[in-house]
């Protein structure tokens, strides 16, 4: 899934060892990515010979169609700046859960992206002493996880993620109909909620600069947000005590008095205690708040009186 | 009436040896479940039986075969035609791999409402994870070091997709909690473990995500977590052997249900899911 370049020494992406400005025009990068495509063919190819609908790889917008038969999906939009941690953030979700940790109010029931969310969860593995992290994701790409979960009234919903680069974001904010900034279009215009990313580490790096990059996605997520939720996530938070106070406590009041349905939380992927409340409590607890915001009921159910006594499909109520 | 058991397992978890004791322990007119009449044909666990009369541990199941074993047996009152199959436990890791469930495969996915899911924990590598471990500067210092480890897919999550394909091949509504299918997951080779601790904790412990997934998907009367020793102990040693050349392999064995209660009647596992 991950794209790698034929030669095992390069770094690509983003970048190439033969000094290409675009490693995607290297010989050696095509070399590698062409053959990834034909075998992507086959695959879908192969699966429905087997009538499985679902290939196990993250989804693209029009596979939401085959959730979207079942329940209304809800689709969380993960925005932020590259190398914010959304895919990493994206990865650990999965991994807590793999080691036994759950949302507060609902169990896990399934997904229809586990090759994804695997991939994901592979890249934080430990080996000798060193994790690799997920790749920088490409900027023409993009992709949905999806969850199945079950409420404690045993109800299914359907939760999709969004994992798009983020230059996109980054060429959104500052023109929200910038050409390149199509996948971030559509998650602002499809998603239930938000969670903006907030790097910590790039806050101590770029002071200011950083800031005002994260307050000009927040007011482009402002624009017509609605009462959609928006939760900002301080990544990395690890580190979160060496940010200048300043710029802590300025950016701060500044999300806060831009949203109104809002809160912020740190996360972290280093442990320093076990549990450890930014790491195993805390990446979770960001999709908790998320889908309590987004399924609580807004607003009184519609009633609808009229004088259709003797119709049997209009009086009818559901299970009175 | 005829029951199709479905025994769910990769390589290694045991299915043969299973099928190959219940059969033994069924004609010792010892257990819960009897037979109520011969066999017509037992040429599936022939080799399988021979080879633990000598006290040796059968061979894998050759990856091609899948032979069904008609076992006509009385639970009660009862009476039911059980279709057991044996096959090589390859076929589920080609499931896995290749996303494809053959005509074979759908049928007996179709035609059986009692799965029973071998897993033995041995065979489950435990990767660490960066959450498991108490982060120091070791492990972040110098990211151009990292040893990029080849992907495969994790043990927890070729589970978790093996029983989305099989759940997929029955058509099954995720609106709702099973309430057709009986499954029980059975932790086989339950002497490795060498636990006192009850089969769900100990399935809790090592995939709890799956056993999540299990749990949301079944209802909770529908779904059995059981530990299954179908040997007893590994036939390693010369000790070990002599005692199932001596005194029969059917006297070995053992179960410990939901309850942690042990009984060395093998055969009630089969009760529990019919």
């Amino acid at each position: 899934m991950a794209e790698k370049c034929s030669n095992s020494d390069c770094a690509a992406p983003p970048h190439c060892h033969e000094g290409h400005e675009d490693y995607t025009k290297c010989e050696f990068w095509l070399k590698n990515n062409s053959i990834k495509i034909e075998n992507k063919e086959k695959t879908k190819k192969e699966s429905k010979k087997t009538n499985l609908t679902w290939t196990g790889e993250p989804f693209m917008m029009n596979d939401i169609e085959q959730v979207s038969r079942r329940t209304t999906p809800i689709l969380i939009g993960v925005v932020g700046k590259a190398d914010a941690g959304k895919t990493t953030f994206l990865a650990m979700l999965y991994t807590l859960l793999l080691n036994g940790k759950k949302f507060k109010d609902y169990n896990f029931t399934g997904t229809k992206t586990i090759l994804g969310w695997d991939e994901l969860y592979h890249k934080l593995k430990v080996l000798k002493n060193k994790v690799a992290f997920p790749d920088p994701t490409p900027s023409q790409y993009y992709r949905l996880l999806h969850f199945a979960l079950r409420n404690t009234d045993d109800q299914l919903k359907d939760v999709f993620l969004s994992d798009a680069s983020g230059e996109v974001f980054s060429y959104w904010s500052q023109n929200r109909d910038d050409a390149n900034a199509e996948n971030a279009r559509w998650v602002y215009e499809s998603s239930n909620g938000f969670i903006i990313f907030i790097d910590c580490v790039d806050l101590i790096k770029r002071k200011n600069l950083a800031k005002s990059e994260i307050i000009d996605i927040a007011q482009m997520l402002q624009h017509d947000l609605k009462d959609r939720p928006v939760i900002a996530v301080w990544s990395k938070s690890d580190k979160k005590g060496e940010v200048h106070p300043r710029i802590k406590d300025s950016l701060k009041e500044e999300l806060q008095s831009l949203f109104t349905n809002y809160t912020e939380i740190d996360v972290s992927n280093f442990s320093t205690d076990d549990p450890d409340q930014l790491v195993h409590e805390n990446n979770l607890e960001v999709i908790d708040w998320l889908l309590k915001k987004i399924l609580v009921p807004s607003g009184k159910e519609l009633v609808v009186t009229g004088n259709n006594k003797n119709d049997l499909f209009l009086n009818y109520k559901g299970h009175e | 009436m005829n029951k199709s058991l479905l025994i769910i397992g990769k390589p290694h978890s045991s299915k043969t040896v299973f099928i190959a004791q219940f059969y033994s322990r069924l004609i010792k007119r010892k257990s819960k479940l009897s037979l109520y009449k011969p066999v017509d044909d037992l040429s599936a666990i022939t080799a399988a039986r021979e080879a633990l009369a000598n006290g040796d541990e059968p061979e894998p199941t050759f990856p091609d075969r899948s032979v069904n074993l008609m076992l006509p047996i009385q639970v009660g009152g009862q009476k039911i035609d059980l279709i057991c199959p044996d096959y090589g436990g390859e076929q589920i890791n080609t499931i896995i791999n290749s996303r494809e469930v053959n005509n074979k495969w759908l049928d007996a996915i179709k035609e059986s409402d009692n799965w029973i899911f071998f897993i033995r924990l041995n065979n489950i590598s435990e990767q660490l994870d960066i959450s498991k471990i108490t982060v120091t500067a070791e492990h972040t210092k110098g990211s151009s070091e990292v040893i990029e480890i080849p992907y495969s897919i994790s043990d927890q999550s070729a589970l978790i997709e093996l029983l989305q394909i099989f759940l997929h091949s029955k058509e099954h509504d995720y609106h709702f909690k099973n309430s057709k299918i009986k499954l029980a997951v059975v932790l086989t080779c339950w002497d490795e473990l060498e636990t006192e601790e009850r089969p769900k904790l100990v399935l809790q412990k090592n995939l709890p995500l799956l056993l999540n997934f299990i749990e949301s998907n079944w209802k909770a009367e529908n779904l059995k977590i059981i530990g299954l020793s179908a040997q007893g102990f590994p036939l390693d040693s010369e000790e070990n052997k002599e005692k199932y050349q001596n005194e029969g392999s059917e006297n070995f064995g053992y179960l410990v249900k939901e309850d942690g209660q042990k009984t060395n009647d093998i055969t009630e596992l089969i009760s529990e899911v019919l």
